[in-house]
Order: structure tokens, then sequence, then C-alpha cells
């Protein structure tokens, strides 16, 4: 790196000092690279980040660069690398980029005044993009917040506020920061997560008045008639602005009725709120800026004309009937024709290209929570998690190369599948070739710290276990209990008793467990925080074996996945007879996302295996991703079978524990496993703290 | 010697415990009095076991003993042991021996805690025999008319080393508990905790929502006797939002953003 001047040499390597080799690889190639295509520069970078490198960490020093090789070499040569850098360090990494960014498309030409902040948009932009509160600041009490409202029916999906969030009823989209209203004496933070707050619990009430619910059964197809009813009209964004003008109020109302206590948090938001509303930038929009004041406000902050005034209160008479608790969806849709016929009558005006901004939310919010527009096409859910494992399909093809232990041999074996249809097994109907997982080369580290945390935690779980056992035939002590017991029996006329000995020794937790991980190609869909799940539970599955360690707990571990019935595969990524180290953190590393997921013949097969070990408990953690599924072997069928395999093993002695790593908590979970043997992981990115915590309870 | 049973006698009360039945519970628990068969209550913790048996111990008039179970309990603190009294040694009843001669409902709490060996004692009480023998007088007890062996079970206890075997299952007739429903769990509220009707109900849909992050953040469900807590400290001239923290949000978690996730939603009820 840096060849031909020693001085940068040395300031380098003191920079990429401060962090474990394989973390600044993170940015060193892009350093090398950004040296070959502009030295000159690149010396100024690195003198720069030198008088910076204790505040910079891996993250930033990575962005750093990689947003310096988006620049074309000319325009390298004109900027300072110095309020770059600064930008990083004072704005969070994602709104660093978006700043980065934006000054790239827009201002190429100028972009030295643009990072240095002296040009009017770029001082704006990086204002409104370093006040206001991020979602991900705040994601786990959000998360937690909406899972009590809703049950955990919706998973939260953080989107940056240009962009368009495909219509699912499973989601409850919400956008990335807030910062709607100015800075008020350090009060911000909490003012933008009531906003949050406000977002999710109206978004909730608007499906539990059943807003998306108009003549159908399921969000999805109220949504859709909602659109169809819209598009009758001449303006279709016209009538769908009004009828949310009418339904806001309504869903309002439900949710003041639900929700009492909200009533303080409302008018706080409604005091800012009004300072804040946009400008009505015809007459149409004047008349509708005021109908929503009005309703809102019950007087608009500014001058109605006069003979709008008698159609205003006609309106909002009439809208009475929404704060109703009888009040339906029909309701707004029979205020929003009335509306829609006034403004016929008094305005002409061409059609409007988007909804207009007639929420108490702001602009962006409600764009994101409304439903889709015909025409829209949104992508299934799938469809996204077919794109997230292409991305990651070509990372992995790209990848270390993975190696496989050809010393262990491979066999096949033949399982029994349990036929709900006709109640009766198919004999040897599946073939399960197990063997020995691949294994890469290198091996991504973990967080050291952490991993101390958790052997320590573990080992102190592991000395909980050292008892006095008393009654003794023979011991370290003598149990007084036991003899105080003894002498008085004899003076009773009882012979004394043998066992007048305690024992300080292990109270031998005698259990063995197999962990069985899913395989499928499902897991390659990302998590929240942008990983993919196989990567989380892989990085989960290094804590566990860590905290298994420690515990001195025996243990395998095995992936599955597969493609049809005679073709389902079962990797031994760590065996019971083998010690973690090495071979099974390059086997955990190689995991990547395969096929088919034939849940019946893996638990049978590790069920079988479980069985040639002694200890008196055998524990099965089953992790899975999903709903059992192979070629012939879906819905009810899988379900049935994977249930029969669960109850095979508990017929054996083996307790299965299901890991359902689905945020949709399926409803089909309780039947396979049975009450209390299962955990449904909705916030993928803590499956490591609640794999650990789930392996400590069910232990204990 | 420190005993390590934790046992309480109650006399049949002049007044009846406050119990809202829920489903068809006593009329079954009657059946099964009367037809001198062991029950297993099953439930999550503070659902109204404990008090169910008590309802149940008034209304067929028999004492009642309470055995919360360890697992240090030993069969000698159930069956009974000799002691020194007066330079004499004199014969003292354990709980379950007690039970068995006064005719008593005996209930063991949470038996799943206790030791298997400890467990095993109270199988020959729970057939058609029912004896329980006393090795150390050389006696066979024939349980009394009015015995009744009653274990309470929580299947969310979520231990593999810590389960009821099915022995153990088999030999009693099960009635599952579950939370009531939101009227009347806010029945029971606006009994126990004295406060109004439209509190007791807020409290109980808070605790619903409570309840959704049950296995999502909480390892274990928001018992009603902790609602019936917040209740009594709003009683007490407490604050709304510090009760519910102190009595339903503090015993829960201790993760931080769990508890501020609750606070927020207690506050969209009493802020």
């Amino acid at each position: 790196m840096l060849n031909g001047n020693i001085a940068y040499q040395r300031l380098w390597r003191r920079i990429t000092q401060r962090y474990l080799f394989a973390r600044s690889q993170a940015f060193s190639n892009d350093a090398q690279t950004l040296f070959e295509r502009a030295p000159e520069f690149t010396y100024r970078a690195i003198k720069t980040i030198g008088d910076e490198r204790r505040r910079l960490d891996v993250e930033q020093l990575r962005e750093f660069f990689e947003q310096l090789l988006l620049l074309p070499p000319r325009v390298l040569k004109q900027i300072d690398p110095k309020p770059v850098l600064d930008a990083l360090l004072s704005l969070p990494l994602e709104q660093a980029r978006r700043w980065f960014n934006f000054g790239r498309q827009r201002f190429l030409d100028r972009l030295n005044a643009y990072f240095s902040r002296t040009e009017e948009t770029s001082a704006a932009t990086y204002e409104g993009l370093a006040r206001g509160l991020s979602a991900y600041a705040n994601e786990h009490v959000l998360r937690y917040y909406s899972d009590a409202l809703t049950g955990g029916g919706r998973a939260l999906k953080f989107l940056p506020d240009d962009s368009s969030a495909p219509f699912n009823p499973q989601w409850l989209v919400l956008p990335d920061r807030v910062a709607a209203y100015p800075a008020t004496q350090g009060q911000d933070d909490d003012v933008h997560f009531l906003l949050f707050k406000w977002l999710i619990t109206h978004e909730q009430s608007h499906r539990q008045a059943g807003t998306y619910r108009w003549n159908a059964e399921d969000d999805a197809q109220g949504g859709a008639n909602l659109s169809a009813w819209f598009n009758e009209f001449a303006d279709p964004r016209l009538i769908e602005s009004v009828f949310h003008l009418f339904e806001d109020v309504r869903a309002e109302a439900h949710l003041l009725r639900q929700y009492p206590g909200f009533q303080a948090a409302r008018e706080r938001l409604l005091s800012l709120e009004v300072a804040f509303r946009p400008h009505p930038r015809d007459e149409r929009e004047r008349f509708l800026e005021a109908l929503l004041q009005h309703l809102h406000w019950n007087e608009a902050n500014f001058r109605v004309p006069k003979v709008w005034q008698q159609a205003l209160k006609t309106l909002c008479q009439r809208a009475v009937v929404l704060r109703e608790p009888t009040a339906k969806v029909e309701d707004s849709i029979a205020l929003a024709q009335a509306a829609y016929a006034q403004l016929g009558k008094r305005f002409v005006g061409p059609p409007l290209s988007a909804p207009l901004c007639l929420s108490l939310l702001p602009y962006e919010a409600r764009l994101l929570l409304a439903p889709p527009h015909p025409g829209d096409a949104p992508p299934q859910p799938q469809t996204i998690w077919m794109q997230g494992a292409d991305a990651h399909l070509e990372d992995v093809d790209g990848g270390a190369e993975a190696t496989v232990d050809t010393a262990l041999p491979a066999h096949t074996r033949h399982y029994d599948e349990w036929d709900f249809h006709s109640l009766q097994y198919r004999l040897k109907w599946c073939a399960l070739h197990e063997g020995c997982a691949p294994r890469t080369e290198s091996v991504a580290l973990l967080n050291r710290h952490q991993v101390n945390q958790v052997r320590r935690a573990f080992e102190w779980m592991a000395q909980e276990d050292w008892v006095r056992q008393k009654r003794q035939l023979q011991g370290d002590d003598i149990d007084v209990d036991a003899w105080v017991e003894g002498l008085v029996d004899r003076r009773a006329g009882l012979p004394l008793p043998e066992k007048l000995y305690s024992q300080q020794s292990r109270n031998q937790r005698d259990l063995c467990a197999a962990i069985l991980l899913d395989q499928s190609d499902s897991t390659a869909r990302l998590t929240p925080g942008g990983q993919s799940v196989i990567e989380v539970e892989r990085e989960a599955l290094r804590y566990l074996c860590e905290a298994l360690d420690a515990l001195h707990d025996e243990y395998a571990i095995f992936s599955y996945s597969g493609e049809g019935r005679t073709q389902v595969d079962c990797f031994a990524l760590k065996t019971f007879d083998e010690v973690y180290g090495l071979k099974t953190q390059q086997r955990l590393e190689a995991l990547r996302p395969l096929s088919q997921n034939r849940d019946g013949c893996a638990l049978r097969h590790v069920t079988r295996v479980m069985l040639t070990r002694q200890a008196r408990t055998k524990l099965l953690l089953h992790i899975t991703d999903g709903r059992p599924w192979d070629h012939d072997y879906t819905q009810r069928y899988a379900l049935e079978d994977a249930k029969r395999a669960v109850q095979e093993a508990y017929g054996v002695g083996v307790k299965v524990f299901g890991v359902v790593c689905d945020p949709h908590a399926p409803a089909y979970v309780k039947s396979t496993y049975g009450a209390g043997r299962y955990v449904v992981v909705k916030h993928l990115d803590d499956l490591a703290e609640r794999l650990l915590g789930l392996y400590r309870k069910v232990t204990r | 010697m420190a005993s390590k049973v934790t046992a309480t006698t109650t006399k049949t009360k002049q007044r009846a415990p406050y119990y809202l039945p829920l489903g068809n519970e006593v009329a079954l628990f009657e059946a099964a009095y009367h037809a001198k068969l062991p029950v297993l209550l099953k439930g999550p913790t503070g659902c109204g076991k404990t008090r169910f048996v008590e309802y149940m111990s008034w209304e067929l008039g028999r004492p009642l003993i309470t055995v919360a179970c360890n697992e240090d309990l030993t069969a000698s603190d159930l069956v009974g042991r000799y002691l020194i009294i007066d330079d004499d040694t004199v014969w003292q009843d354990g709980p379950l021996t007690q039970g068995v001669r006064q005719g008593a409902i005996t209930y063991l709490d949470e038996i799943v805690e206790a030791r298997n060996d400890t467990v095993v004692l109270i199988h020959p009480l729970t057939d058609h025999r029912r004896i329980l023998p006393v090795d150390k007088l050389g006696q066979q007890l024939q349980a009394s008319n009015g015995f009744c062996l009653v274990l309470s079970y929580n299947p969310g206890y979520q231990s593999v080393r810590k389960e009821l075997k099915p022995s153990t299952r088999q030999r009693f007739i099960s009635i599952e508990f579950g939370f009531p429903s939101p009227e009347k769990e806010a029945q029971i509220m606006s009994h126990e905790a004295r406060v109004d009707y439209d509190i007791a109900r807020k409290l109980v849909y808070l605790g619903g929502k409570i309840r959704n992050l049950t296995g999502q953040g909480l390892e274990d469900e928001l018992s009603t006797r902790l609602l019936i807590y917040a209740g009594q400290l709003m009683q007490a001239d407490i604050a709304p939002l510090v009760a519910c923290e102190a009595a339903l949000i503090q015993p829960l978690s201790d993760d931080r953003d769990v508890q501020r996730s609750l606070l927020e939603v207690a506050n969209n009820y009493f802020g």
C-alpha cells in the first residue's frame, strides 16, 4: 500500500493497527484502488484520516473509501477530503450516504462547494438529515410496541420517504426517519418518537376499524376494492384524498375510544402540526385544507371565503357520525362522494397526479401507509425474497470456495412418512443422505467481548449445577439433618439409617442436545438488519456453540435440505463426539441456503441418532424459518407428517423444541410442537440472544 | 432441624373465598371429589389455580392443606418424622399424612419442582387403593373419605429437565386453566383490587396488549395476580402509570426496550 512514501506507509499502519487485521480489510482494498486511481488525493485523504483516526470506526472508513471510489478521478483532484469525513462523523451512516448520493447526482461539477456546505441546498439537505429521529435508533422499542398492539400479526418495515412501499397487509410501513417538526428545546426526539408511535397506533386503528375491509374478508382485497372504486371517478387521486380525509377522522375516533390515554399525545401533535400545514396551491386545495382543519381544530388557520362556509359547515356536521362507535367505512365513502360533488360544483381543474396531503400525518408517511393504486403491480413478498435469494447466491458464487470432509463416509437411510389421508405410514418412503457439511477456509470473527460474556454466563450456569447432595452413603461431610433424624428414629426404636453424609458434587445435567437447522432456500430472505436469515442463524449458532462448550453439555448440530423424497440431505456440522473448534466453525461458515425442507424425515433421522446416546434427557432443538415444503410435501400433508415425527420423538424420550424464525407466527406451530414447546422468533436480529436464553431456560 | 416444607392448613372459612367460575371447572372438581379421583390443575402462574382450590375446599366443606413444592422436599417432609419433645420421641405427621387422616383437600403446588423420588410417593394415593405407606411407623394409612389430592402444574414452564412424568400425569383428571375473558377478568379485578370497573377494564385491556409480547421479549405471561396488584396500588392513590410500571412492567422484564415499549402502551390507557 502506498508504495514510495514511507511516511504515509507508517501513518497507514497506525490507522489499520487500530482494527483487527480482518476488519481493516474492509476498507484497505478500496483504499488501495483509490490510491491507484488518484495517488495525490489518497495521500491527502490518509493524512485527514490520521488526524481523526481515534474517532472513526471501521464502517465509517469503509463508507469513506466506497463513496470516494464512486467519484471520477478528475473530481477527486478538486475536493477536500476533510468535509467528507466530517459528514461521516456527524451524520448517521445511512443519512451520510444519502447526503453523498444527493451531491453526486446533482452537484458533480461543484462537489467541493457541496461537501463544504457553502451551497444553500447542500446546507439545507444536511440540516434536514442531521435532525429528526431515525426509526432504527428506536427499532426495538417500536417493534415491541407494535407487537404489543397488534399481537405480532404485522411486521414493521422502515423505508426511506423517497421510496414506495409494495402493499402488503402483513406489513406496517414507517418512514425510516421523521423530522417533521423543528427542534423544541431539546425535546424534538420526544416529539418525533411520539410521531412514530402515532403512526403505528393510527395505522393499527385503520386496520381494526376496517378501512381496508370494504366489501372484503381481508385487507389485501379490501384495499384493491377501494382502489377500484377510486378509479370509477374522473379524478381518482382527488376522491382518494377526500376519502382518506374522512376515514382518518373515523380511525382517529376509534383510536381514542380504545386508547383514551392518547388524547394528550394527540393534542400535543396537533398543536405542533397546525403551524406546519403545507400551503395550498390553488382554491381546490384551499377548500380541502380548510375542511381538514375544521374537522380537527374546529377552525382553519387562514381566512375562509364566506361562500364556502355553509358547505364546510354541512360537511363537518355530517362528519360527526364518523366519531360514533357504529360508524363504518361506508360512512366515509358517502361523505367523500358528497365532498367530491361539492368540489366538482365549485372548482375546475386538471385531475391530480398524486393524492393530496390531507392528513395529520407527515405527507411522506401518509403515502407510505396508503394502499396501492391499481396498476402499481405490487411485487409479492415471495418475489422480493427470491430477489434477495438470487443476490445472495451470487455472493456465494463469488465467495470463498467450500471444501468437503471426504474422510467421513456418506450413508443413505430410508425413513417412513406419515400419510394423514390414509392414516398410515408410507414405508421407507424417504431416502436421507447423511454426510458431513462442507467447510470454508476462512471464518468470520465473532465479537470477542460478546463471546467472553456468553462463555462467562454459561460457565456460571455450569457452576450453579454444583450442589450439596444430602443423605448419601458416603460423603465429605455429615448430613446434620439426616443425623439428627436418625438419632431420633433410634430413640424411637428404629435402626439408625445408613445415609448420613452429604457430598458436594456436580448435579449431573445428564443431557444431550441436537440442533437441527432448516437450510432451505427461504433462509436466503433478508432480515430487517440487512443480513440473510441463514447468516443470522449461523452467527447465533456460533454463540450457542460457545455457550454449550462452556457448559460442557454433549451436543451435535445438523442441517438439512433436499429435493424430493429420494434426496433429503442431512449434514453433520458437529457430531456428538467432535470437539467444538475450527472445523465446526468452518462448516457453520459454509452454511448456505439450499433447496426444500422435508422436516419429518430430518426429524426422524436426528431422533434416531439421539437414541444412540446414553443421556437421560435428550433435547432436539429444531430451528426452522417456515413451513415444511418439498415436492409432493406441502400444506397439511407436510404439517401432519412433521407433527407425527415430533410425536414419535416424544414417544422414545426425545423432547423436541421448535425455534420458528418466521415473523408471522403461523398458527400451525402450536399443533406441530405442542403448547409451551416452541418459540416464535419474530425479530431475527435477536436470534442469538433468544437462542441462548431459550437453551438456558429449557435445560435449567 | 429446620423444616424445608412450607405447608399451610386452612380450616373451612365462614365466608366463601371470591372465585368467579370461568367454565365447567367447579362441576368437574365436584364430580372428581365425589368419585375420589385425584385432580391435576394445569395453567400459567397467577391464573387462579390456588384460589380455585381454596374455593372448592370451602364449597365442599373440607379443610385445605397446601404444600409449596421445592427440590429439597423429601419424603419425610411430606409423610412425617419423629421429633424429640421433652426427652421423648414423638411422631409428627407430615402434611400429606395429615391430609390423609383428616380427609382434607391436600394441594401440592408446583409439583414439578419436587424431586421425582418424592413424587413417586403419591402414586399409591392416586389409584383405587388410596393408601399412604408410612415406613417409619410400619403402617399403610387408608385415606379418609374426604381426602382429595390436588396437584398444580404449569405446562408453559418450558424445561425439559422439569416435566411431570407421563406415569404421574396419567393418574389424575386434568382441569386446564387459562386467563379469563376480558369481561370476567375485569370483574375479578374490580372485586379483588376494589377499583372502578372502568379502571379494571383499562387494566385488563392493557394486560391483553402486554400478553401479546409473551415469547417476544417477555418470557412469562402476565398474570391476573399482577394486574390485581396494579389495581391495588392505584386504589392506594399511586399514580396509574407508576403503578403499571411497578406492578406490570418491572416484574416482567429487565430489558430496557421492552420496558419502554410497555410503558408507551400503558400510556395509551392511563396517559
